[in-house]
């Protein structure tokens, strides 16, 4: 879909066109999905703060300002609030349900390489989710979304060299992180998990 | 980094490409299933209407419009109260008025018929 009927869509929808803004929620609702499914880790809370963040939008699509900004940077928004709401009104910043992480092996991985990698992988998606919220969205809008720098920073409304250094600092950061903790992911001789 | 005895310890050995390279293999997009999509796209589409219809400078003029009728009416309503306080302090003093002068009238009556 072009820039130019996006825009036409969204006018459209603006001035109440729901056909037009079930097109933008097509185009949009993976996307969405995504950052927040990341951000709660887990599928049934991802699929209601979705619904919720396109309910949102659809009450407000009226007073929709373009500022220069993408329409996504809109929804991201939204979707940012909403999970600070999940997380304080639930209590739920230590937890950590991960019941359906995605883990992909890989075939030619050694078994117990496998097993090392998959815990390593949980801890690190547990480190990227203690992260302040705005590391995790430029996580996940450069990883999971591929978004350029560039990209990234008109979504989160910063330059596209405040993006690369905040995307370096994380960087460090999490390798920090990784280095103070030796014992990460990893089972003692009890087999217990040692997060 | 020597291992804690009794661990198995992971390598950590990273660098900032290897920890890029664990990020980009775990942070994978996930897709929602179609059932959800479509089931919400069919909800959002049946929404009623006149929540997104309302356009800003209508919904703004109605809040305006709200705020100044409710405005008046409490200005009516203190006008009328205070007029009927300052009524009923008129007619009390009216009757207070009276009693006194048929007092004094009784009064004045007693002595003549003494």
């Amino acid at each position: 879909m072009t820039q130019l009927s996006e825009d036409k869509l969204l006018e459209r929808a603006t001035h109440g066109d729901r056909e037009a803004f079930g097109a933008l929620y097509e185009q949009y609702v993976g996307r969405i999905y995504n950052y927040i499914y990341y951000r709660t880790g887990n599928t049934s809370d991802a699929e209601d703060l979705t619904e919720r963040v396109f309910y949102r939008a659809l009450r407000h699509i009226g007073n929709y300002d373009d500022r220069g900004l993408p329409f996504s940077a809109w929804l991201y928004r939204i979707a940012h609030n909403l999970v600070a709401n999940w997380y304080r009104d639930n209590s739920r910043r230590k937890e950590f349900p991960l019941d359906d992480a995605v883990f992909r092996p890989r075939q030619y991985d050694h078994p117990e390489h496998k097993i090392l990698k998959s815990e390593e992988q949980e801890w690190l998606l547990l480190e990227i989710r203690r992260l302040p919220p705005e590391r995790q969205q430029l996580l996940i809008l450069k990883f999971v979304e591929h978004l350029s720098n560039a990209e990234i920073g008109r979504v989160m409304g910063r330059t596209e060299g405040a993006i690369k250094s905040l995307y370096h600092r994380t960087l460090l950061v999490m390798r920090e992180e990784m280095v103070n903790e030796p014992t990460i992911n990893i089972t003692d001789n009890d087999g217990k998990k040692d997060y | 980094m020597e291992p804690k005895q009794g661990y198995n310890v992971i390598p950590i050995q990273y660098n900032l490409q290897e920890l890029e390279s664990n990020l980009r293999e775990i942070l994978q997009p996930v897709v929602p299933t179609t059932d959800f999509v479509v089931d919400l796209k069919k909800r959002l589409l049946r929404y009623p209407r006149w929540k997104i219809t309302l356009p800003g400078m209508l919904k703004s003029s109605m809040l305006v419009s709200a705020g100044l009728f409710s405005g008046v009416l409490i200005l009516v309503t203190s006008i009328r109260a205070i007029v009927t306080i300052l009524g009923t302090f008129k007619i009390l003093r009216q009757i207070n008025t009276q009693v006194n002068k048929k007092q004094v009238s009784a009064t004045q009556t007693g002595v003549l018929s003494i």
